[in-house]
């Protein structure tokens, strides 16, 4: 399984669209950052100086982790789209480690980008003096999370691929989900479920500090939930395809 | 025990049936040619041997055992299926690791094997910029990568110039002195007649025929041409012999299973004018459309 899981990051590393996502990841994580630079001292933004203050910036540093869920769906689309997926069966027929090895690879690459980006989060805010008491402690339990839903969003993006196939949709369908639908079960008056979403619930990993946001260990439980769910039927949908 | 050993393989894709109880073996050491016209099934097949396509019934086996239950399949078979398998925006050489590292099969033997198809000198430039007869080197070095002893090539020579086809020829005949058994398909004929030691025919997903290319092309139909002025004389002369001449314009005959020892007696006997005389071999072409047309009237 270890060879199949480094060919599969070797696949993410000879392909430009990795880079060009890491490039857009940078890019979301700056401007969020610069967002919540802009509004400190309002009265909307962060207060500098306080905890609060250094977390929600760390925070927002880590929010080009999402595009690695992005990276997944490519990952498995591509193959759907460029034949190469029949190069990739025959030397391994068995898909189902197919499958376990695209998730445990984007896995590997959100939790990479995610302790990158949370570590530039937490230098961006110690050297900006933003830092406040907040102990080393809190920050590794801030950068840990950051990694961990970092990996779940690639494994998710593995799984999304899966399901939806055609490569656009692909993209199109998350795009969506995090965009319009869970914004919108939050105004319909189910504001209760909205922390337990796939989509806010990475951030409860993370260190998400608002409100109604689970635990932890809940989170992650839950997580993995979501995961096998996505991700069961679309590998036993591949396992019977004809690939033709 | 053969290399590969096709039997009673069925393939349905809903109303379709693509493969109807096919069944051949190749053995190590030779080259198969798989014949037929454009949606015969050949593809079919030979992604059901590679188990790409689940069988609706029937076994398509590689030394025995179906393709994923090799212990290492692509160490054990090369297949190389079509021009369109590689991701655009990755170089010859990038694609190629890609195939190599499930295998831990070095870098080296990659830029071994570039070198092998002649393309060396793109190996760094991504497959996207790549015309169709590069694609089909690439896709044959990596069928050639993990030094296989069986290879299983679909339609291979297409996009291939004429230097191109033979230089296959010779690199698959190379292999098949080495002990690999080769199937290679093909709906072009000529190119493979001169180099397959057996062909399987499929017309419809059905097997056709079967057997050596000189099996095929000996046979009962060849004959001699005659050319000559006297075209109703000599047709008469014959078939007082027993033999049956059928006409080919105005001054020409095919005798049907003559031999030229027994069209020349009767023309020396008559005392008739005779331009030409020459036998003719019925080519692989021509016992391909023949056979596969039979079957079409027959359906």
């Amino acid at each position: 399984m270890t060879a199949l899981v480094r060919t599969e990051l070797l696949k993410l590393r000879v392909t430009r669209t990795t880079w060009v996502l890491a490039v857009v990841a940078l890019a979301l994580s700056g401007l969020r950052v610069a967002m919540v630079l802009r509004s400190a001292g309002t009265a909307a933004g962060i207060d500098p100086g306080t905890d609060d203050a250094a977390l929600t910036l760390a925070g927002a540093a880590a929010t080009g982790t999402v595009t690695v869920l992005f990276l997944g769906v490519m990952a498995v689309t591509w193959e759907l789209r460029h034949q190469t997926l029949t190069g990739t069966l025959l030397g391994t027929p068995d898909r189902r480690r197919v499958v376990a090895a695209k998730a445990i690879a984007l896995a590997t690459v959100g939790a990479v980008t995610g302790l990158v980006l949370g570590i530039a989060g937490v230098v961006v805010a110690a050297a900006g003096g933003y830092a406040g008491g907040v102990d080393a402690w809190s920050w590794a339990v801030l950068v840990l999370g950051v990694s961990l839903a970092g990996a779940f969003w690639g494994w998710f993006g593995v799984a999304v691929g899966l399901l939806v196939r055609h490569q656009t949709a692909a993209l199109a369908v998350p795009l969506a989900w995090l965009l319009v639908v869970e914004p919108l079960v939050g105004s319909f008056g189910l504001r209760g479920l909205v922390p337990w979403l796939p989509g806010t619930l990475p951030g409860a990993v993370a260190g998400s500090s608002a409100p109604g946001t689970p635990p932890a260990w809940a989170a992650v439980a839950v997580l993995v939930g979501y995961g096998l769910l996505l991700t069961v039927p679309g590998a036993r949908r591949l396992s019977l395809r004809d690939v033709t | 025990m053969a290399a590969i050993s096709v039997q009673h393989l069925t393939k349905r894709f809903g109303d379709v049936t693509a493969v109807q109880d096919l069944g051949f073996e190749v053995e190590a050491g030779t080259i198969t040619g798989f014949l037929g016209p454009n949606g015969a099934g050949k593809t079919t097949t030979l992604r059901m041997l590679l188990g790409l396509v689940h069988p609706t019934s029937g076994t398509a086996l590689v030394d025995g055992v179906p393709y994923h239950r090799l212990t290492h399949p692509a160490l054990t078979v090369g297949a190389a299926l079509e021009a369109t398998g590689f991701h655009p925006g990755r170089t010859a050489r990038d694609h190629l690791r890609v195939l190599a590292r499930p295998y831990g099969i070095p870098t080296s033997r990659v830029d071994a094997v570039l070198d092998e198809v002649d393309l060396t000198a793109a190996a760094r430039r991504r497959v996207g910029g790549y015309s169709l007869g590069m694609r089909q080197r690439l896709g044959l070095a990596g069928a050639l990568l993990g030094d296989p002893s069986v290879l299983v090539l679909d339609e291979p020579a297409n996009g291939l110039d004429p230097a191109g086809v033979h230089w296959l020829r010779t690199l698959l005949r190379a292999r098949a002195d080495a002990g690999v058994a080769v199937l290679v398909s093909s709906h072009q004929l000529a190119e493979l007649a001169l180099s397959a030691d057996q062909v399987v025919i499929i017309k419809d997903g059905r097997l056709v025929a079967q057997g050596s290319v000189a099996e095929l092309t000996r046979g009962q139909r060849a004959g001699v041409r005659v050319t000559t002025p006297q075209v109703g004389e000599l047709r008469s002369v014959l078939e007082t012999r027993g033999l049956t001449a059928e006409a080919r314009g105005d001054q020409e005959l095919l005798v049907r299973d003559a031999t030229p020892q027994e069209v020349g007696q009767a023309v020396a006997e008559a005392g008739l004018v005779v331009y030409e005389l020459a036998v003719v071999h019925r080519d692989l072409e021509a016992a391909f459309l023949e056979l596969t047309e039979h079957e079409e009237s027959a359906s």
